[in-house]
């Protein structure tokens, strides 16, 4: 769906387009469900506490479009990937959960991911 | 070399992107989250729009994204209680089950049989889903 969007405008603005329509639907979603309450929840001061996530999502596309401008899109697909073991390993520092039995099945997953992303690019 | 480290960097932020939303899952309602992420995000792509100006839309442009909108409500929303209810060391490596659906419906929408690699593909991501739910007294 996404690349037949994308091939009926463009990549950023079907992407922003998606945006625009994703914020008017979960804002419906958040008034049916709080009604006048949700101008509580929704103030323009709790920006400021969600700010590092727009930060860090901005900076991730970033790096994201300079490594598929520098390596092959598969390796960069698979590589973009790993981010379950990272995000595993930092929910075991940060939360402490007991991610030392996941380690395994996770990275087998990982390769599954990989030759997948691999033998979508280089079909045998 | 240099892509590959890119990619890794693009790859640590969105664990770092993880670990913060469910931290805000905890002390805000999913639906909250999820819409200061959306409005944050429109900070980068309303000026990348303005640069790479308003493209010519094609006819089925719009079913298109009222199709995208509807799928990613129940996608983010899902993303996002799972994240509230359950372990970041489960939520997220079972997410990497995308690539498998993506290749299973791309067969089916457009006819394109998987590779034999692709399915080998497929098999080591479910064994690896099968063995990340087994209880830790059965594994081999």
């Amino acid at each position: 769906m996404n690349k037949a969007g994308i091939n009926a405008s463009s990549t950023s603005f079907f992407t922003l387009s998606a945006a625009l329509g994703l914020l008017v639907s979960f804002s419906f979603i958040l008034f049916y469900k709080h009604r006048l309450k949700v101008f509580n929840l929704l103030r323009i001061s709790k920006l400021k506490q969600f700010l590092p996530l727009g930060l860090i999502d901005g900076v991730k596309v970033f790096l994201l479009m300079l490594a598929v401008t520098y390596t092959f899109v598969a390796f960069a697909d698979a590589s973009d990937n790993t981010t379950a073991v990272y995000s595993t390993l930092l929910a075991g520092l940060i939360f402490k959960e007991k991610i030392r039995e996941r380690l395994f099945p996770i990275s087998i997953m990982m390769l599954g991911v990989l030759i997948i992303t691999i033998s979508s690019y280089f079909s045998v | 070399m240099i892509g590959i480290l890119f990619a890794q960097g693009s790859a640590l932020l969105q664990a770092t992107q993880n670990i913060l939303n469910k931290k805000f899952v905890q002390q805000e309602e999913p639906f909250v989250v999820i819409w200061y992420s959306i409005l944050l995000s429109l900070f980068f792509l309303i000026p990348v729009v303005i640069v790479s100006g308003i493209p010519v839309l094609g006819e089925n442009f719009y079913l298109f994204l009222g199709v995208r909108v509807l799928l990613d409500i129940f996608a983010i929303s899902s993303y996002f209680y799972a994240l509230k209810h359950g372990d970041i060391s489960i939520v997220i490596p079972l997410s990497t089950f995308s690539v498998v659906f993506s290749l299973l419906s791309s067969s089916v929408i457009n006819k394109e049989l998987p590779s034999a690699f692709g399915i080998v593909g497929i098999l080591v991501v479910m064994s690896g889903t099968y063995l990340l739910n087994l209880p830790q007294k059965n594994r081999i």
